[in-house]
């Protein structure tokens, strides 16, 4: 089950932040195929935000392949949803990642000079963007 | 109390503690007259408790109406709460009605149990110990007692309905029940029914009649004319008296009584009408 | 279908003062709409016109149809208020209020209330007047959602309260919603949780309609426009709100044509709600706005 927050301040509609929310749980393997995402009930009162920017957001999840919803039952995490990373792949990316930054603030780098680096880099890899 | 539902049983559970005590006050109202009715004799000073008798009599409707009749509805209107009953699922017919239904039911029954015992007690007072009792205890025999009780409470909810604001409708009442009682008084009881006049001009003619109430002497010179105002009078002076006889009480009674009781029937028809108005 | 709420003409005076004039809206069913306005604007007018706590002087408004003048009983069936300070009888028990509930409502569900008492941790047996801020409006809310209504009005019913108890309350409402299809009409100052909440916004001014629609509506047809100031005059659109530099002007319009060479930027709700309340005559809408079903 995954515990929704929502960032008043990031200037990120709230029915995006969710919609975010999920596709992060789900590419780090937080959330798999067949996890039922939470009611909207449950949501809203954890939340205190309208229902509709829930539905919304479970509407587009769906639409886009990431969410699959079964009449009276609840939304789920589809088939379609793009594979998880496996946890362990993921820590040891993050770890490397870690050392690859320290290396750049080392080399005197500030945030937005490494943004613009790994902006490039990513862009010249080529890697596959999905929805 | 699942006797009574709806919104009376809002009212009276808003209103539970006022019943207690106004219930309490009349109980011992009339407990306290039965009692000195049941423990006069001529020997027990009958004078002094007549006196403070009379006052609590004569302001006990002021004091229920003041205290019992214009906070009833005036206290949700000040408080608000008001626009809570008014947006539940009763309409504001049923909650005045509920309210004032409420308040005369318990008034009725407070009215009744304190006039009875009114009238029990000038029945005990000893026929000696007070001249013409009847006519001075005119104002607090049992129908004028159970009247003036149900017009100073439905005063009350009037003032409260029409000014919705606790002490204002308090003062309100307090003025208006004095006012109306004492022009009353002065203006249309004397005019109720025909006074009889009599002339005494010598000792034969018997003096100032029986049970007379309400006696009015004017001393007359020889030649029977009004003698002026500082002049003094002696046993064999001639005198003109007008009076209202014995069996004028009663029917006096009445209709003084009536004419309050109808008043207090207009007043809770006003508050009712008042207090539907928009809030 | 008919609208949660509509109204027409409606105008309500108070000797020589209007505090509502001519005022037409339409909510539609299942919305949440935040009705914003300075102090005095006609918020609480409006909210107890549509309850019929207050008559109207001229115009009319209907709550699913039905006018509260005509069919009072048939409203009051329909309709969940919460007033302005949260009125509660404060020396009845919670118990003795959830009663009073039962006793005054056809559609009373008192098991809803009750278990809504348990779970906010509420003890029955306690005067409502020894409970604090947070819990009475918690009750006051109770009562107004165990009467099973189709439309809840709430005249600024988090004002006062703290943080919590504000989100507590909130949480509690958009449950319900969530639960039931509720619609409902709040009126707030707090900008931040209309933010959250709202989906239609009403905003007044004068006792007059300067806004109203769908959110989803309403802020794509606003934008910031930025500019030479030397051209102001191009700006095409109904202008909410200009500011001026020296050399540079920034103007919030709607439904804008943008000149050649001006940037356009997205309008937040708070950028929304503050301009209209700066210039109560923007807007000033007679006519009812056109929602999608």
């Amino acid at each position: 089950m995954i515990d929704f927050h929502l960032d008043t301040r990031s200037g990120v509609s709230a029915y995006m932040q969710i919609v975010h929310q999920v596709q992060r749980a789900v590419r780090c393997g937080l959330l798999t195929p067949g996890d039922r995402l939470p009611a909207a009930r449950e949501v809203v009162a954890a939340l205190a935000i309208n229902p509709n920017t829930v539905l919304k957001a479970y509407t587009e999840l769906e639409r886009d392949g990431w969410a699959a919803s079964r009449a009276g039952v609840g939304t789920f995490v589809a088939e379609t949803a793009p594979r998880g990373v496996d946890l362990e792949v993921h820590d040891r990316l993050v770890r490397s990642l870690r050392t690859w930054l320290r290396e750049a603030a080392e080399a005197g780098l500030d945030h937005d000079a490494v943004e613009a680096l790994f902006t490039l880099a990513l862009d010249a890899a080529g890697v596959k963007r999905v929805a | 109390m699942s006797a009574i539902s709806g919104a009376t049983w809002v009212a009276w559970r808003n209103n539970r503690a006022q019943a207690a005590v106004a219930g309490l006050l009349a109980a011992a109202t009339a407990a306290t007259l039965i009692v000195v009715a049941l423990t006069a004799s001529p020997r027990t000073g009958m004078a002094l408790h007549l006196t403070w008798i009379q006052v609590a009599l004569a302001v006990a409707p002021a004091v229920a109406g003041v205290f019992f009749g214009a906070p009833l509805l005036a206290a949700d209107f000040e408080r608000g709460t008001c626009r809570l009953a008014w947006t539940q699922g009763v309409t504001r017919r049923r909650w005045a009605a509920a309210h004032l239904g409420l308040l005369m039911g318990l008034s009725l029954l407070a009215a009744a149990v304190i006039a009875v015992a009114a009238q029990i007690w000038i029945a005990h007072i000893p026929a000696d110990s007070v001249p013409n009792t009847t006519w001075v205890l005119y104002d607090v025999q049992g129908p004028m007692v159970f009247a003036t009780v149900l017009f100073g409470i439905a005063l009350g909810a009037a003032a409260g309905a029409v000014l919705r604001r606790t002490v204002p409708a308090m003062g309100v009442t307090l003025a208006l029940f004095i006012a109306l009682r004492v022009c009353f008084a002065t203006l249309a009881r004397p005019h109720l029914l025909p006074t009889a006049t009599r002339l005494v001009s010598e000792f034969k003619d018997g003096g100032i009649p029986q049970s007379a109430g309400f006696v009015e002497t004017t001393f007359l010179d020889s030649r029977l004319r009004p003698l002026p105002p500082d002049s003094g009078f002696g046993p064999y002076t001639p005198f003109r008296i007008v009076y209202q006889p014995a069996s004028h009480f009663w029917p006096m009674q009445v209709m003084e009584a009536g004419f309050f009781i109808i008043l207090a029937a207009l007043l809770v028809y006003a508050a009712y009408r008042f207090a539907t108005r928009d809030g | 279908m008919n609208p949660a709420l509509e109204a027409t003409g409606l105008g309500k005076r108070y000797g020589s003062t209007w505090a509502v004039r001519d005022l037409s809206l339409s909510v539609p069913p299942g919305r949440v709409a935040a009705l914003v306005g300075p102090n005095g604007a006609g918020k609480t007018t409006l909210l107890q016109l549509a309850v019929g706590l207050l008559t109207p002087d001229t115009g009319e408004s209907t709550v699913f149809g039905w006018s509260p003048r005509r069919h009072p009983t048939l409203v009051l069936a329909r309709i969940g208020f919460v007033a302005q300070d949260r009125p509660l009888y404060r020396r009845f028990t919670v118990a003795e209020t959830l009663r009073m509930g039962r006793e005054l409502n056809p559609k009373w569900d008192q098991p809803m209330a009750e278990q809504r008492m348990r779970r906010l941790e509420i003890p029955l047996e306690r005067p409502v007047g020894r409970l604090s801020g947070g819990q009475q409006a918690q009750i006051a809310l109770a009562l107004a959602l165990s009467k099973r209504p189709e439309l809840l009005l709430l005249d600024e019913p988090v004002a006062n309260l703290d943080p919590l108890a504000r989100r507590l309350f909130l949480s509690e409402l958009m449950a319900a919603v969530a639960a039931d299809g509720l619609t409902v009409i709040l009126s707030s100052h707090l900008v931040a949780d209309l933010e959250r909440v709202a989906d239609h916004l009403v905003i007044l001014g004068g006792g007059r309609l300067q806004v109203a629609g769908d959110l989803d509506l309403l802020l794509p047809e606003h934008r910031w426009l930025i500019g030479p100031a030397a051209e102001a005059g191009r700006v095409g659109g109904t202008v909410v709100q200009a500011g001026t530099g020296e050399r540079q002007c920034r103007v919030l319009v709607r439904r804008p044509r943008v000149p050649p060479g001006w940037t356009a930027e997205p309008v937040s709700l708070e950028d929304l709600v503050l301009a209209y309340l700066a210039n109560p005559i923007a807007g000033a809408l007679p006519m009812p706005e056109a929602v999608p079903a």
